[in-house]
């Protein structure tokens, strides 16, 4: 009888293991069909940090929002980049889904879009999130040479329902999957659970916070991107 | 006999054989004296009740936020402070879900000690604590989910009963706006759904009861709070646009205090000197006799400590009685119960201010005494002294006068300085008039010959006034001051809390449309004003590149100047703002407008040079104006206003706002919600009529308090007019034996007493309309202070007409045939 348990634990265990390598290197295969592409020879890589306050760096100075620290940080891994911070506190995804031409007509070379945080703060409707992403994710991936999009998935706080919590925290896999777009972890809970990463507001980032969200999760992957992408 | 028994002896014939000439005064001493008790008890206790709506509005003494968990016993020990009650809230966004829908709400987690001060008022009633199974919603909440009391709703898994629907709470006004409906749950209710407290997006907040903070606690609370990075407020401290009324409401009962004191003084002062002035004949009679002077002015003392004593317990009883009826007229007609005062401690204070002043007045009294000339009275033809040195005794008079003043504005404003200022700018006034009126007289009458014989002996008679013609003058001007200075510092007060306060605040808020949602929303709403809001960082100003001496850690460039700033476009200056220097034209291209306040703060000046980082591009701009903005109207307000040509290109979101009523307001929400569910709506009618609500407590007070003053200054005319019409029948009847009419006679007297209040009424509205731009402006903080009053003009003119009548009144009441008035003995 324990045997048997025991056998289906590991059985259950392999499988968790395999489908989370599958989700979470599920970008690899996206990155691999990056095609190199000419860039900017005075600006280099043109990205472009789309989003709302985490983006825009809410309550602190512009150097040390995440956008700011991940340029330095891959101009120290001697890459030739612009990071270009696109953020408005407070924004929804409607809001984004309103400035993706105006992001879109600067012809970027990769869009970083971190969105849908004010949506759950504000509980909007889920559906109604999940539309704009997708149709702003449409309006950069449109036209001539498009950018690559890198999704950075959100989550709800925990009060405003579980309901709405699993529904929202979803939606970012599910667009990525159906958008074709990169996914990476931005707002976990390991980073924000921990009080040194935040601002006294409890809601955003501060120095230290944005440091760790490019270390663990953004630096290596947008360092492959770029290296395809100037790869001609 | 005892020189003792003779002193009381004497002082008792003197009032009862001369009780008639005592009548104005007593009257004069004992309305006064009624007022004073009035004013103050009403003062003391509206202030009183002031501090219990700013604190009841605020939620507590102290109020203390942090948006994470924090020990409030760590604060409480810091500053040594021991709260007799707390409560502690937590506030947060959740969902709530009905048979019929769900509905995203901002959740009031309370203990059974809130509310702490004021009311939670429910559609059933009273509010009682919820059980763990019950929660409160407010109506919003109720109809998103289409439940009523009694009906069931779940948060999470657990099903709640919904006990109440909120209409109001406590703090509303004061609680800032939420978008989402209210839901209030019970701490035990709270548990049950089992949420780990720590994961919360949430605000916690502590009330506490602390009675009687000083200044130096409060300051300490603040520098706490600061350090531990809470938000620490305190009632009636804080800058918010209602504390701000109560206080300037209770600011305005100690200039109205402050001013009937001034009236109350001069009355005292004129119906002492009437009294004096009438008795001399019988002070004459008693130096005749033999009386010593020492022993004539005790029996003068005893005599005035008489009236004074009479005078004080009539008007303290009445005062007293009144401020019952009063306060009960103000509970069952306003709904206002206003706190009950020391009796005692106000009623005795009147009577010291009174008594005190009397003495003033009684000085130089004394000094008349001992210049009486007993032959020189009993045949009429005494050149008085104080015609010699009148401006001496002028000065002697006043200050002694004013000294209780200067204590009782010293206790009202809690400081001796400013007391003794506030009374010194008063003397300042006081004998500046009188001085100006002696000399114009001196002057005219020099020139006398040069009028027609009406005007001379109208010149003359008010030359041979002396002393008591200048007092009257003066008296006569100062009251007219006081009460106009009174009415236009309440009409400035009242435009405040009335158009300021209530009426320009915005009953709606839309926040987050876009741009291909604003032509949709103005097509149905074209009501709504709307602004572009363009986030943006501050690069540079004057070359300084700052967020790079930012990341460089540059101790000398502000911290906040890091953050982002809203921009917006427009060619037109709001309302409420002013340009206050630089070009007066807004929105013009590569110019900037900048909100003055922030300029100073940031070292920003005309011709200043800045760049701003909108999504990755550079905006220039030379600073061309700094705008005022006035903060407290509740409309929009932006630090930076540039040119549409320069940013109009960029992405924005529109903030709007409205003055709707209900039936439009749920038009907005019905067709936002629907439409475009990314918009915010703030509603601000459900504030409404608890803030007019307050606003017409605050004008009840005022209005209260305001009027007996007004009484007071009518009194006094009337005792001016009384005694200026007894010092002037002699001269009158003496006009009369050399062959005028007695209807020429009477012209001449009201035509005398009518220039001359036309004249101080002009003269005291122009001084009072620059004193009450100055209180207005410096010590109540308002903008816009009333410079002018039909009202007040057509009070004045009243009080002129008043004066013609009360003189006409007189005149034809005064019967006495010309013989008998011209004998000595009953010549008054």
């Amino acid at each position: 009888m324990k045997k048997t348990i025991n056998f289906w634990i590991v059985i259950i265990a392999v499988v968790s293991v395999v489908a989370g390598a599958i989700l979470f290197f599920g970008g690899d295969d996206k990155i691999a069909n990056i095609e190199p592409r000419q860039v900017s020879t005075t600006e280099g890589v043109k990205i472009i940090a789309f989003g709302d306050s985490l983006t825009a760096g809410y309550g602190l100075p512009a150097n040390e929002s995440y956008p700011a620290q991940l340029e330095t940080e891959l101009t120290k891994r001697g890459y030739s980049v612009t990071v270009i911070n696109s953020g408005v506190s407070g924004e929804t995804t409607r809001g984004n889904l309103e400035r993706a031409a105006f992001i879109r007509k600067q012809n970027p070379d990769i869009v970083l879009l971190g969105i849908g945080g004010n949506d759950a703060l504000r509980l909007l409707p889920v559906e109604e999130t999940e539309k704009n992403i997708e149709e702003t994710i449409k309006i950069l991936k449109g036209g001539e040479n498009p950018p690559v999009v890198v999704l950075l998935r959100m989550q709800a706080p925990i009060n405003v329902g579980l309901g709405y919590k699993q529904t929202f925290d979803s939606l970012y896999e599910k667009i990525a999957q159906s958008q074709e777009v990169i996914l990476l972890p931005f707002l976990t809970a390991e980073v924000f659970l921990n009080q040194a990463n935040k601002l006294s507001d409890g809601i955003h980032l501060n120095k230290t916070g944005y440091k760790q969200v490019v270390d663990l999760y953004l630096i290596d992957t947008l360092s492959e991107i770029v290296e395809k992408i100037t790869k001609l | 006999m005892k020189e003792t028994k003779i002193i009381f002896l004497y002082s008792k014939r003197l009032l009862l054989r001369e009780w008639r000439r005592f009548v104005l005064p007593l009257l004069s001493l004992s309305v006064t004296t009624v007022v004073m008790v009035l004013v103050l008890l009403l003062t003391a206790s509206s202030s009183l009740f002031l501090s219990e709506q700013a604190r009841d509005l605020l939620g507590g003494d102290v109020v203390v936020e942090s948006d994470v968990p924090f020990d409030i016993e760590g604060l409480w020990s810091q500053t040594a402070l021991t709260p007799i009650r707390q409560s502690q809230q937590i506030d947060f966004n959740a969902t709530l879900q009905s048979e019929s829908g769900t509905m995203p709400a901002s959740v009031l987690v309370v203990d059974f000690e809130y509310p702490l001060y004021g009311e939670l008022l429910l559609e059933e009633g009273l509010y009682k604590q919820a059980n763990e199974n019950e929660v409160y919603l407010d109506k919003a909440g109720s109809e998103r989910l289409s439940v009523k009391t009694g009906d069931k709703v779940s948060f999470g898994e657990i099903e709640y009963t919904v006990a109440g629907i909120i209409v109001s709470e406590p703090t509303s006004l004061f609680g800032g706006f939420r978008f989402l409906p209210r839901v209030i749950f019970g701490q035990s209710g709270f548990e049950r759904a089992s949420l780990d407290t720590s994961l919360l997006r949430a605000e916690y907040t502590y009330s506490a009861q602390i009675d009687n903070l000083t200044t130096a606690q409060k300051e300490l609370l603040i520098e706490k709070g600061s350090e531990n990075d809470y938000s620490v407020a305190i009632a009636g401290s804080s800058n918010s646009r209602l504390q701000r009324g109560l206080t300037q409401v209770s600011e305005f009962l100690i200039i109205a205090v402050l001013i009937t004191s001034v009236l109350a003084a001069v009355n005292v002062y004129a119906s002492t000197l009437y009294l004096l002035s009438v008795l001399r004949r019988s002070f004459a009679v008693l130096l005749s006799l033999g009386m010593k002077r020492t022993t004539l002015i005790s029996v003068l003392g005893l005599t005035l400590i008489y009236v004074v004593i009479l005078a004080g317990i009539v008007g303290t009883v009445i005062g007293s009685l009144l401020f019952s009826v009063l306060t009960k007229y103000i509970d069952d007609s306003f709904l206002i119960s206003l706190p009950s005062v020391n009796l005692f401690l106000y009623g005795s204070l009147s009577i010291l201010l009174i008594a005190t002043i009397t003495s003033g007045s009684f000085i130089p009294a004394v000094r008349n005494v001992f210049s009486v000339s007993p032959r020189r009275v009993l045949i009429d033809s005494e050149t008085t002294d104080d015609q010699k040195v009148p401006l001496k005794i002028f000065f002697f008079n006043t200050i002694s006068t004013l000294i209780p003043l200067a204590l009782l504005a010293s206790f009202l404003l809690k400081s001796v300085w400013t007391g003794s200022v506030v009374i010194l700018v008063i003397v300042v006034v006081y004998v500046l008039v009188a001085v100006l009126f002696y000399l114009f007289l001196s002057f005219i009458y020099k020139r006398r010959n040069r009028f027609s014989f009406w005007i001379k002996s109208i010149i003359a008679q008010k030359k041979a006034d002396g002393l008591f013609g200048i007092v009257s003058f003066t008296s006569l001007f100062v009251a007219l001051t006081a009460l106009s200075t009174l009415v236009l510092v309440q009409i400035s007060l009242e435009r405040f809390l009335v158009n300021d306060l209530s009426q320009t605040v915005p009953t709606t808020y839309v926040v987050d449309i876009q741009p291909s949602q604003k032509d949709a929303v103005l097509e149905r709403f074209n009501d709504l004003t709307l602004f572009a809001n363009i986030p943006s960082r501050i690069t540079e100003i004057d070359g300084k590149q700052i967020q790079e001496l930012l990341a460089r850690g540059e101790v000398e460039i502000d911290r906040e100047l890091g953050r982002e700033f809203n921009l917006t476009f427009r060619k037109k200056l709001l309302a409420s703002e002013t340009v206050v220097e630089g070009e007066k034209e807004i929105g013009k291209p590569g110019e900037i407008s900048v909100d003055e306040e922030f300029a100073n703060r940031a070292g920003i000046e005309i011709g200043s040079t800045m760049t701003f980082l909108i999504q990755g591009f550079e905006v220039k701009g030379i600073v061309t104006s700094l705008r005022a903005t006035d903060s407290r109207s509740g409309l929009p307000f932006f630090y930076f206003v540039l040119a549409p040509e320069d940013i109009g290109q960029f992405p924005s979101v529109n903030f709007g706002y409205a003055y709707f009523d209900e039936a439009r307001q749920s038009e907005l929400s019905r067709f936002l919600a629907t439409n475009m569910p990314n918009v915010s709506v703030i509603e601000t009618q459900s504030l409404g009529p608890i803030l007019l609500r307050i606003v017409g407590t605050l004008m009840t007070l005022i209005f209260v308090i305001a009027v007996p003053p007004l009484l007071i200054a009518t009194l006094l005319i009337t005792t001016l007019v009384i005694s200026s019409y007894s010092a002037r029948r002699r001269e009158g009847a003496r006009l009369r034996a050399l062959g005028a009419t007695r209807k020429t006679v009477m012209l001449q007297y009201l035509a005398e007493t009518i220039t001359l209040t036309l004249f101080s009424a002009i003269a005291s509205y122009t001084l009072s309309v620059l004193i009450s731009f100055v209180i207005g402006k410096y010590y109540l903080g308002l903008d816009n202070s009333a410079l002018y009053d039909n009202e007040l003009v057509l009070g004045l003119s009243l009080i002129v007409g008043l004066i013609a009548i009360i003189g006409l009144i007189l005149f034809k009441s005064d019967t006495m045939p010309l013989r008998q008035l011209l004998a000595y003995e009953e010549n008054h």
